[in-house]
């Protein structure tokens, strides 16, 4: 009997499935097929055509040149960088090093799919961010494939590519496709997932199920919070699917049939999902209990992160989120666009001839479904009292989708009519234009960093730094202290631009400056015995500062945290950024130089340098270097002479070069067992600016003083 | 029956494998093109100067309008509204500037992305007229042929005006053909589909380079004539054609009248003065035949022969005269067919007016420019392949036909790769006459002006050839620091004579002047640059008094000096001068 009924099933479902194949096949051979599918992808490809190029454009003009900014791409560009620069080292260990401790971070491929884009199209910011550039193509040409399959017209289509561009979320600052984090190419995997859960027909089609399994997984790796998303949906859809199998469905058996099969389907996502991330999750609990639980949940930080997102009640806390989506990611353009889509399809449908289709079996699941995809991210994030203005961008693609879902059946349900299809086209080709219009507005001007005030200052002192770590600190990690929290003093930034530049790799770790939490002398003093470099505004005083309690704490303590510093440290140079000067201070050796004029000119007396430290045998050379404009009648040679405390003198090997209106002074030192020496610097050449019409000045001049000082370790 | 059936859909799958084949030929070959391209682009032409005058002065005004589209602070709509005027309503041949502007908003502002435009017409001329080609011949070779023909001729290579020249000259050429192939294409208007889209193209070709209008007109006007009489003179079956023709000739003179007639409205002050005055009226024009070497009404008839012939080049007169052998083997072969092809003559009667109009029009014009001739070309081209295709079609031994055409195709294609090869693969002229020195020269000007802040740069030079002015300045200093220097030129910004007083208040209103050591001696050379070698000594005590030495260099196989003003020099200390010392 058992056997009897099991076969009428099996039959019954390849009835079924020949069935919705041949439906299937007569709609799509009513479409000119292989001519209209090469227009339709040829489109397509000259749209992503046009994106690349405006993308690559942007990035190379507005953001590869400037440090990474809003914190996270900070951090993540450098250890993408790391083990790019480890796996050319050591093979492919790194990979399974990472993924075997992850370093802190809640992802376990995005810094893999990274290094492994470096190694083939090189180390740079535009190689990291055309990763998001691809997972959006995937997320474009799933959207169009889906649509098109399921709305059986390519319009509807490419009016929902059109709509996805008019969203605010790709182009933002933060969490934008020209932002370097996860929380993009998380949008565009979560998109992908429901794409194929459409494609699926909710479950039903065995094949696209089981990419549907393979694009969460990628997902939830990539992004691990995520899990905990898919997780809720798929589960309370399997629910669903069971209470309708159980009351709905008792009297239609093919409905019946088809609810098993998706029940069935959707254990297999769940079953694969569990078996790869249960044991991830297991092997990492305590990064994800000190991130999740600590930093979100019983910990401090997330009180300071609500404040600063101006969240204080639990009203604020409700409508964060909806209100976040809705102005940060979608937009006005998005919303009323949509609206009027809507609008229309409503119009030109034909309720009296009332058709049934594929997709008016599946509307109400469909419904649901989107609304889990959109709900419980937004639910999760909302009882999350950490907020961040990036994280609801994830909702957009669900968001774009059940439109699209509304407006297909909309199509559907009417009959077809000549003039409908003139409108659908009409309405196709506006919204796309004012979508890639929008795109186009977006990266064809300038990006937020364009305008700030010498942005350039900035690289060179990052530069200066790293060539400081390079050739003098020489340690495997170098410690650095600031005394604000911003985006653009970070250790991560620092890091990102020296090596971009010059493709050395300097491990700098921050002590003071590397958290938000409120500071104290004590923990000052502490932290910078270890400092090896400290960065300090020089006027004490920021023009713009973020309420971090870090930054409110310090700021009675800048005075006295200057003093402190200078008399530990020595100045290697002055920067004006944005506005601010900023002092950047080196380990305490002391270098004095003498015989400079007040208005910072070397004369031909020459110079003396002091040194004193502890540990003079250490040093084994002395940089000085800066501008020297003017070419010499002769050429320029230097003298060194050394002179202890008892007046005895030893020549030195000393030599200088001037190329390019720049000069650098080396000066060799042997081993000194004294704390204290000094250094007679003679010259060879000097110009005297009367005699060449240049100003009434009748010294003998030699050069400008040196801008950077350079003390070369043993 | 099945039987047929099978071999029916066999040969479609030999057919559709064919064409896949040929496809990926052409893909293939454009690619091969665009890499060989953009490697002589990089690394012959973006870090020199922008040569020959005319491409510096594009890029200079497009650099600007591109920096002003960047602002983010202004909304779409006021972007457009500012396309719209800095473009069609200040810029004669607007639509140059307009895609020119379109690709660096999509490639981003470099002489790479701008010369890419260049590129992409040739691309667009290559495989319209192969297509074409191979439609009207039924046969891949006979595309072939041409696309060899049209690699081997010398315009893309020329020198000025070529494809890696910035200037309107290139882009014509490519239209023209472009137009010509439409105009065929529509059987030389018959099909009306085809003829509205010849109309568009119409539109583009003189809205990217206005004068072409006068061409098109006189084209068009010849070709109604033509039919007029033809409809006259023929029978009743062909009668019905040249109605067809009339009626689209009339509806595709209509569709392009309308728009060029308002952008040429729009742009009546710029066509007035540049023509009318420039070429009729005033005296430039004999400045310009003056240093053409024209000095009778014989020389100023046989100036452009010589040009078109070294536009067609060496290698591409070796395929014509192998075409032309073929041509000639056919006609006079006793027992070919005497085929009717219809519009044989038509054809022949448009392409011989799309060449001689030009021609003429640029004979009647004192103002000579070897370069602009480059337009006729492609109708050359056209006409021989013209008589190929007929000659083709009257020769009925298939096997023998196959076998002619495919050695042309091969011998014609390896000539025109060889040729693409030969001139991209060798450095350009900048290289050997160390243009970087010159280079060089300009970053240190601007440089110098950019860090003393200087709002605008006044410049002076002693000498009007295409390196020597602000352009020059502009566009170099742009391309290497993305910053935009406002510079204005004082002395030897026009090429009219020049007096003592004229050029001494010049010079004292300038910041920065460049002497050159050894000037011109060339007697037929401007005007301006002759006053100059008498004035120089008089230039040489208030350039004593006024400026100080900023540095010296040396290229083109001459010296250039450096001057700056004193009080710049002065108020803003020594250490920011990179001064040579005397």
């Amino acid at each position: 009997m058992c056997d009897f009924f099991l076969q009428t099933d099996l039959k019954d479902q390849l009835a079924l499935r020949i069935k919705r194949k041949n439906i299937m096949n007569d709609q799509l051979n009513s479409v000119p097929k292989t001519k209209g599918n090469f227009i339709f992808w040829t489109c397509f490809s000259l749209l992503i055509l046009l994106e690349y190029c405006l993308f690559r454009n942007y990035v190379l003009r507005e953001i590869a040149n400037y440090y990474p900014t809003n914190f996270d791409q900070a951090a993540y560009l450098p250890i993408t960088y790391k083990l790019y620069e480890d796996i050319l080292t050591y093979g492919i260990k790194p990979i399974w090093m990472w993924a075997d401790n992850l370093n802190g971070f809640t992802t376990l491929l995005f810094p893999v799919q990274a290094a492994l884009s470096y190694l083939f199209f090189g180390a740079s910011r535009i190689t990291a961010l055309s990763i998001n550039f691809g997972f959006f193509v995937l997320l474009q040409g799933f959207t169009l494939k889906v649509i098109k399959d399921i709305s059986y017209n390519h319009y509807i289509a490419f009016l929902i590519l059109g709509l996805l561009l008019l969203t605010n979320t790709i182009y933002g600052d933060s969490g934008s496709i020209v932002d370097f984090r996860m929380d993009f190419i998380a949008l565009c995997l979560y998109g992908i997932t429901i794409l194929c859960v459409m494609r699926s027909d909710f479950f039903q089609d065995r094949k696209w199920s089981l990419i549907t399994a393979l694009f969460a997984i990628l997902l939830c790796l990539t992004r691990i919070i995520t899990f905990f998303y898919i997780l809720p949906i798929f589960t309370a859809f399997f629910c669903y699917l069971l209470i309708e199998k159980k009351y709905l469905a008792k009297t239609n058996k093919t409905h019946f049939i088809n609810l098993r099969q998706k029940s069935q389907n959707i254990l297999i996502i769940l079953t694969m999902l569990l078996i790869v991330m249960v044991p991830l999750l297991l092997k990492f609990r305590k990064l994800f209990h000190d991130y999740y639980i600590v930093g979100h949940i019983t910990g401090t930080e997330k009180i300071i992160r609500a404040h600063l997102e101006e969240v204080t009640d639990w009203y604020s806390n409700l409508i964060y989120y909806p209100n976040s989506i809705i102005r940060n990611h979608l937009g006005c353009l998005f919303i009323f666009i949509s609206i009027f889509c809507i609008i229309v399809f409503f119009l030109i449908q034909n309720n009296k001839q009332h058709t049934s289709t594929k997709i008016s079996k599946d509307f109400n699941q469909g419904l649901l479904f989107f609304s889990l995809t959109i709900l419980i991210p937004v639910f999760l994030l909302t009882i999350d009292f950490s907020k961040s203005p990036i994280v609801g961008g994830i909702v957009v693609t669900p968001i774009t989708l059940l439109i699209s879902w509304l407006v297909i059946w909309l199509y559907q349900k009417g009959n077809s009519k000549y003039y409908k299809d003139y409108i659908l086209a009409f309405l196709c080709a506006a919204v796309l234009l004012i979508g890639f219009g929008n795109y186009l507005a977006h990266f064809a001007q300038h990006g937020p960093l364009y305008k700030k005030e010498n942005i350039s200052e900035l690289t060179k002192m990052y530069d200066d730094i790293g060539d400081y770590a390079a050739t003098t600190l020489k340690k495997e990690k170098i410690l650095i202290g600031y005394d604000q929290v911003n985006d653009y003093l970070t250790n991560g930034s620092l890091e990102t631009l020296y090596y971009e530049r010059h493709h050395n790799f300097i491990t700098f770790n921050s002590t003071l400056g590397g958290r938000i939490t409120p500071i104290d002398k004590k923990r000052i003093i502490k932290e910078l015995s270890n400092t090896d470099i400290v960065i300090l505004n020089k006027n004490e005083k920021y023009k713009n500062e973020a309420p971090y309690p870090f930054n409110i704490t310090i700021k009675p303590l800048r005075h006295w945290l200057r003093n402190f510093v200078e008399k530990k440290f020595t100045k290697l140079n002055t920067y004006n950024i944005f506005g601010e000067n900023f002092n950047v201070y080196i380990p305490p050796v002391t270098m004095n130089i003498e015989g400079i004029t007040p208005d910072g000119w070397i004369t031909n007396s020459g110079i003396l340098i002091y040194l004193h430290n502890k540990a003079l045998n250490k040093i084994s050379k002395i940089i000085l270097s800066g501008t020297s404009p003017f070419t010499y009648s002769h050429k320029l040679n230097i003298s060194a002479t050394y002179i202890l405390i008892d007046g005895s003198k030893t020549k030195l090997y000393s030599n200088i070069s001037t190329v390019n209106g720049k000069y650098r002074i080396s000066i060799s030192l042997p081993k000194i067992i004294s704390k204290q020496i000094y250094i007679n610097v003679t010259f060879s050449d000097f110009f005297v600016p009367n005699k060449i019409n240049a100003s009434p000045d009748r010294r003998k001049l030699v050069m400008r003083e040196p801008e950077l000082k350079n003390i070369i370790s043993r | 029956m099945l039987n047929l059936t099978t071999t029916l859909q066999h040969k479609n799958k030999t057919k559709h494998k064919k064409e896949i084949l040929w496809w990926f030929f052409i893909i293939s070959l454009f690619s091969f093109e665009y890499l060989v391209f953009r490697s002589y682009v990089l690394q012959e032409i973006s870090p020199y100067y922008p040569a020959n005058s005319d491409q510096s002065s594009y890029l200079m005004t497009l650099y600007p309008i591109y920096q002003n589209i960047l602002n983010p602070n202004l909304s779409i709509i006021n972007k457009a509204i500012l396309i719209f005027k800095e473009i069609f309503l200040n810029l004669a041949n607007s639509l140059f500037y307009l895609q020119g502007l379109i690709a660096f908003l999509f490639l981003g502002a470099s002489r790479l992305s701008a010369l890419t435009l260049n590129f992409t017409y040739f691309l667009i001329l290559q495989l319209a007229t192969t297509q074409l080609v191979k439609k009207l011949s039924h046969c891949k070779a006979c595309g072939c042929v041409f696309l060899g023909l049209l690699l081997a001729i010398e315009t893309p290579f020329f020198g000025t005006g070529d494809l890696v020249d910035f200037r309107l000259d290139f882009v014509t050429f490519c239209m023209y053909g472009l137009l010509i192939t439409s105009i065929i294409n529509s059987q030389i208007f018959l099909n009306r589909k085809w003829s509205i889209i010849a109309a568009l193209i119409a539109i583009i070709t003189i809205a990217t380079r206005e004068i072409t209008f006068v061409y098109i007109i006189l084209i068009t006007l010849c070709l109604l004539f033509y039919f007029l009489l033809y409809k006259k003179l023929s029978c009743e079956n062909e009668k019905i054609n040249a109605n067809k023709s009339i009626r689209n000739i009339i509806i595709f003179a209509s569709v392009f009248l309308t728009i060029t007639l308002c952008i040429l409205f729009l742009h009546r002050d710029h066509i007035y003065n540049y023509y009318i005055v420039g070429h009729i009226t005033g005296i430039e024009k004999n400045i310009r035949a003056n240093t053409a070497g024209i000095t009778d009404k014989l020389s100023s008839l046989t100036y452009y022969f010589p040009y078109i012939c070294k536009h067609i080049g060496y290698w591409a007169s070796m395929i014509l005269f192998l075409i032309s052998a073929f041509i000639l083997y056919v006609f006079l072969k006793k027992n070919v067919k005497k085929k009717h092809i219809p519009n044989f003559k038509t054809g022949l009667f448009f392409l011989s007016s799309c060449a001689i109009i030009p021609l003429a029009i640029l004979i009647m014009d004192m103002q000579k420019s070897y370069v602009v001739i480059g337009i006729i070309i492609s109708p050359i081209l056209w006409l021989f392949m013209w008589f190929f295709i007929y000659s083709l079609q009257k020769y009925d031994n298939k096997k023998t036909k196959q076998h002619i055409l495919w050695i042309l195709a091969i011998i014609s294609m390896t000539i025109g790769i060889l040729h693409y090869l030969h001139e991209y693969k060798q450095h350009s002229p900048f290289y050997y006459e160390h243009d970087n020195e010159l280079t060089k020269m300009y970053e240190d000007i601007g440089n110098y002006t950019n860090m003393l802040n200087l709002r605008k740069i006044n410049l002076a030079v002693d000498q009007i050839n295409d390196y020597l002015n602000n352009g020059t300045l502009v566009v170099l200093y742009y391309e290497k620091y993305g910053i935009l220097l406002d510079v204005d030129l004082t002395l030897g910004n026009s090429i009219f004579t020049i007096n003592a007083k004229r050029a001494i208040t010049s010079l004292r209103n300038s910041d920065v002047f460049i002497a050159t050591l050894h000037q011109d001696s060339n007697p037929n050379s401007y005007p301006f640059n002759n006053d100059m070698r008498k004035l120089r000594p008089l230039l040489n005590k208030q350039v004593k008094k006024l400026f100080i030495i900023f540095n010296v260099y040396h290229f083109k196989g001459n010296t250039y000096k450096v001057y700056v003003k004193k009080y710049l020099f002065k108020h803003h200390g020594l250490m920011m001068q990179p001064l040579q010392k005397q």
